[in-house]
């Protein structure tokens, strides 16, 4: 479709015809001494002949042409604040009795148009729309803003200092994305429909084609931008080059100045991720949820129970972000997380600028060696929508209680939903009650109509789920993550290494074998405790003994003197076995430290790399990928994993604060 | 009893096995088998260690005194393993009190004619001194795993 | 398998907390601020009550008692020899101690007198020194005893403490995030005051609480709600020094300055105004 002239006073008519299509107008406007998207009234909202001044920890409101509306470079936050906003609220649950009843939040999002949009972000939205609708259905509340948005596109006539979009591919060009696509020229707007929506609404304003001259005068206007901004980062094989940069020493050295503070995530336009946060009233009786946005500079991002975190320096958290946005995003997504609009450099307090710490961090040149993991598919890991079954919520009534250990206990859960009972070996689900957050419990038994769950009281939540009556009904969502590849066992020897409550997700590994013996060699069990107290499923096993078919084989860090087995580590039952290792497929849970003594061992063996299973422990939290908590390295570990095999992993099983 | 047989005992023992095989005999021919009732101790703590053993059947209990308590297993071997390496240093006290925590039968090696026997021959000292070495290396990296007590409390949150 | 996991109950201790917990609330050094955000909660406080027994609380009640207290709330800091024998023999009866408030955290904005000489800066004030009992500094309640719990501020956040009491009452973790203000400055769309006006702000080292007020109006966050996590004061302050060097010790000495990590950026930037001599007594007593 040809171009379109839009006189610069009747850019009033175009807001009336979006406000016509229902939409509520947001736009840049000046607040606070900075430009922020906003709810507009008109077009005189608009931040005429203001231009922003930014450079590294700094940004300025300065004058430029009164009669333009749309030079002042990027807004303090990017449009997610609209299609992933701060807060969004989650869930409702209330107790009555035993029962619970949960209402998830619903509501149609608000129709909106958004005005000004430049092309690094529409670029931004669109990888937030990647990123979100990974999946099976795509996080629901983003799809829905998503749909319910319209983007008039304004393309940029100025350049601001911490502007990079042209080395990220993202601009400064708008050449599609956009519902409206405008360039602001004397006079006047260039204006062009990029989908059905907008051209309904640009038909109706019944322009005039834009003369050649006007086209040509965009076209010079946003030439010129690419000119001003060059290539300030080198791009080219960047993702490569930071892969290879995990043990710079930089990251220390960007350490003593970053602050940790997190604007630089909250800012960007990509940036997703997120926490959820719980409330109840006093009794405990009905609490309720909200998602919020969160950053991996935060150390509550990567911390577990015990208050241990798995990146515990701002160096750890610094690396994360820098090789999130710039390299493992190519590996997650397929694409850049990076769309250069200088907002990080531009805010961050103390203008740590990021085009010069890629620069210094991961310089063109330097010597690479073997990349850390394997290489992800072009498209990256994260499935695309609709690929894989979604999980559900449903309500389960605890059936059964068995103590295991002090700590520890197996609840039955009464469960019909089709959906959860075909969960598969290694496979979690969250476990919902009111008021407290909802933990991952790896599944330790899978029945027709129900599931066990072996829960070992490590904090408040899981504390209390081992403590509600029987006949307490409690929400169950899931099944999540990528189980056990047991069949891939089948003709093959099988060793199983369990260590504490790692045993708890290896046991529905070992119901399956049993269930089709004949089609395993030998099977092996190794079994490794803090005391002989601490030891898992003890009566099952010990029944499980006598059987000629299964080698099973204990060991406990501590004992006393009534104690008649083993003492020592789990590595020590097998470390010098016989037994052939090109034939044996390994599946392995437990601490991490302990999985990574077994890997070794079992790697001396002779065990293939890609037949030694594990299971990571990160701090999973949304279960599908969306919410950014357990992330390590190129995966997502709650849906990517929690199973991986080392030959998976590579590197990213022994980088410490990765 | 027959070097031979006791040569290919060793062998049978991951210990020996990996020996070179002119090693494995001559370790052999110093060594004698021994049937441990349960319950006998081999050797005591801080006491000169008298002789090194290989189980071939069995478990050995390495325990620590620690006054007032009674002495603690800290360590149980099995089949192939070593126990009395220090036998093999001269004048290093035992580390820890050897006790048959199950009937069990050992290749021995008294400490006088091991020393003599790797004294005197170079070759077989560098093949023993390095599988004990191995051992001992084995050993120290079971000990961190237990001192870092990886399945007590707040090791681990999911599950 | 075939064995079936057995429904037995054990006997097991529920929570900790006892259905209804008596709970005290003391103060030692302090302007009672942050015992009144208590009657602050007027929407719950019925509630509350309803759920505890408050068997101390000086400000709100005559009832008194020595305790024992299943929950113990502090406020102020620790600055006569008295206060320390009263508070370690609270700490004996008290199951849980939780600290309220930047005085009980942190010292308080009186911790500023610890860098100045004792005997000078009581003469100063009392006409009549030789009658005041009291220590060389202020400090924290956690220099003194355990501490099972804080809530930070001058004075606390209401939201803060209804969370704590909630999650004491419902057996789950409070949710009191140890990061900085800034994310909360974010989710609430405020401009940065320092970036965009050169502001100076701690908000970026300050541990979240306050709903981010000071930079929603405008001005900077005067950290009162104490250092965060990995609070990096070194660096903010290096970075202050370019605009003002001279007012760098000034911005952290506020109601949280005796707390490390504000503590040592006073120190290196000539300790806070009108110290004698730059850094001379803030090392521990």
């Amino acid at each position: 479709m040809t171009d379109r002239f839009l006189p610069v006073a009747e850019l009033d008519t175009l807001f009336d015809a979006l406000a016509a299509d229902g939409r509520r107008i947001i736009g840049p406007t000046v607040g606070d001494g900075a430009i922020v998207y906003e709810e507009l009234d008109g077009a005189a909202d608009l931040p005429w002949g203001r231009v922003v001044e930014s450079a590294p920890g700094r940004v300025r409101l300065g004058d430029g042409d009164p009669a333009r509306a749309f030079d002042y470079g990027l807004g303090v936050t990017a449009w997610k604040r609209f299609t992933h906003p701060p807060a969004v609220p989650g869930a409702r649950f209330r107790r009555e009795d035993d029962s619970l009843r949960v209402e998830a939040a619903a509501g149609s999002p608000p129709r909106l148009a958004f005005v000004g949009v430049r092309a690094c972000e529409i670029a931004a939205l669109r990888i937030q729309e990647r990123v979100m609708r990974a999946g099976p259905l795509g996080d629901a509340d983003h799809v829905a803003r998503r749909a319910a948005s319209l983007i008039v596109a304004v393309e940029c006539a100025r350049a601001t200092d911490t502007c990079f979009c042209t080395s990220m591919e993202a601009g400064p060009e708008v050449s599609d994305g956009a519902d409206i696509a405008m360039a602001e020229i004397a006079g006047g707007f260039l204006v062009r429909s990029g989908s059905a929506a907008g051209a309904s609404i640009v038909e109706a304003l019944d322009l005039r084609p834009a003369t050649e001259a006007e086209t040509a005068a965009a076209a010079a206007q946003v030439r010129a931008v690419r000119e001003a901004i060059g290539d300030p980062v080198a791009a080219e094989g960047l993702p490569d080059r930071l892969r290879n940069a995990l043990d710079s020493p930089r990251w220390a050295a960007i350490a003593d100045r970053c602050l940790a503070c997190a604007n630089c995530t909250l800012v960007c336009p990509t940036c997703f991720c997120t926490s959820v946060a719980v409330a109840s009233d006093l009794d405990g009786i009905e609490g309720t949820t909200e998602r919020r946005w969160d950053s991996c500079f935060s150390s509550g991002f990567a911390r577990v129970a015990g208050d241990a975190s798995f990146r515990p320096a701002v160096a750890d958290r610094y690396r994360q972000w820098m090789t999130h946005k710039f390299a493992t995003w190519w590996d997650q997504f397929g694409m850049s997380g990076c769309v250069g609009c200088g907002r990080c450099i531009a805010w961050c307090p103390v203008a740590i600028d990021v085009r010069e710490e890629l620069a210094a961090v991961a310089p063109i040149g330097l010597p690479s060696g073997p990349p850390p993991w394997p290489a992800s598919p072009g498209s990256g890991r994260a499935p695309e929508i609709g690929t894989t079954p979604p999980p559900v919520r449903a309500i389960a009534r605890i059936r059964s209680f068995a103590r295991e250990t002090a700590d520890t206990a197996t609840i039955g859960l009464a469960i019909t939903d089709p959906a959860i009972l075909a969960a598969a070996p290694g496979q979690f689900v969250l476990v919902e009650q009111p008021a407290f957050a909802a933990p991952p419990i790896s599944i330790s038994r899978i029945r027709p109509d129900g599931l066990e769950l072996t829960i070992r009281a490590a904090g408040p939540a899981t504390a209390r789920l081992i403590d509600l009556p029987l006949g307490t009904e409690v929400a169950v969502r899931g099944p999540l993550g990528r189980g056990w590849p047991i069949s891939t066992a089948r003709g093959r020897d099988v060793v199983i290494v369990a260590g504490g409550i790692g045993l708890a997700p290896l046991r529905p590994v070992l119901d399956s074998i049993l269930a089709e013996r004949p089609r395993f060699g030998a099977v092996r069990l190794y079994l490794g405790a803090r005391s002989p107290a601490d030891r898992l499923f003890v009566d099952e096993l010990s029944a499980l003994g006598g059987r000629a078919d299964l080698e099973i084989a204990e060991i406990v860090d501590r004992a006393g003197g009534d104690w008649l087995g083993r003492i020592g580590v789990v590595t020590q039952l097998f470390d010098q076995a016989a037994w052939d290792g090109s034939r044996v497929t390994a599946f392995v849970c437990g601490p991490e430290r302990m999985m990574r003594a077994t890997a070794a061992a079992l790697e001396r063996l002779g065990v293939a790399r890609d037949r030694t299973w594990v299971t990571l422990e990160r701090n999973m939290a949304c279960g599908v990928g969306t919410c950014g908590h357990c992330q390590l390295g190129p995966f997502f570990v709650c849906r990517d994993g929690p199973v991986f095999s080392l030959a998976e992993l590579g590197d990213a099983f022994m980088v410490e604060g990765l | 009893m027959e070097t031979s047989t006791l040569t290919s005992l060793l062998g049978e023992t991951w210990f020996g096995a990996n020996l070179p095989v002119t090693a494995r005999a001559r370790l052999a021919a110093v060594g004698t088998v021994v049937q441990l009732r349960e319950g006998t101790v081999v050797i005591r703590e801080g006491q000169p260690c008298e002789a090194m053993g290989i189980v071939l059947d069995g478990r050995v209990a390495l325990r620590l005194g620690i006054p007032p308590s009674h002495p603690r297993t800290i360590l149980t071997i099995d089949r192939g393993d070593v126990f009395g390496w220090s036998a093999a240093l001269p004048g290093t006290p035992a580390s820890s009190t050897c006790v048959a925590a199950t009937p069990c039968r050992a290749i021995l090696f008294e400490a006088f004619g091991l020393c003599a026997a790797l004294e005197a021959d170079p070759e077989l000292a560098a093949a023993v001194y390095r599988q004990l070495l191995a051992c001992v290396a084995r050993r120290l990296a079971t000990t961190r795993l237990q001192l870092l007590d990886l399945y007590g409390s707040g090791a681990e949150s999911r599950r | 398998m075939t064995a079936s996991a057995t429904v037995v109950r054990t006997p097991r201790p529920r929570s900790a907390v006892p259905t209804r917990p008596r709970i005290g609330v003391v103060k030692l050094a302090s302007c009672d601020g942050c015992q009144l955000t208590l009657l602050d909660l007027e929407d719950e406080l019925l509630a509350i009550a309803d759920r505890v027994d408050i068997v101390e609380f000086a400000e709100a009640t005559s009832r008194r008692s020595a305790g024992p207290f299943d929950v113990l709330l502090v406020e102020g800091s620790v600055s006569t020899p008295d206060q320390v024998e009263e508070l370690l023999r609270l700490r004996a009866v008290s199951h849980r101690l939780i600290t309220i408030g930047a005085c009980a955290t942190a010292g308080g904005i009186q911790a500023l007198r610890n860098w100045r000489d004792h005997d000078e800066i009581r003469a100063a004030v009392y006409p009549r020194p030789a009658f005041i009992e009291s220590l060389a500094q202020a400090r924290p309640v956690s220099d003194f005893v355990a501490v099972d719990g804080e809530l930070r501020g001058c004075p606390i956040a209401p939201d803060q403490l209804r969370e704590l009491l909630t999650a004491l009452l419902t057996g789950r973790r409070p949710q009191l995030p140890d990061e900085a203000v800034c994310l909360e400055c974010k989710r609430r769309g405020v401009v940065c005051v320092t970036v965009a006006g050169s502001i100076p702000c701690l908000g970026p080292v300050t541990r979240t609480g306050c709903g981010a007020i000071c930079p929603a109006y405008g001005r900077g966050c005067y950290g009162c709600f104490g250092p965060r996590e990995s609070a990096n004061a070194a660096s903010l302050a290096a970075w202050f020094e370019r605009g003002s060097p001279a007012d760098v010790a000034r911005l952290f000495a506020g109601f949280t300055a005796w707390s490390a990590p504000f503590r040592a950026a006073i120190d290196t930037y000539g300790g806070p105004p009108g110290a004698p001599v730059a850094g001379e007594g803030s090392t521990d007593a």
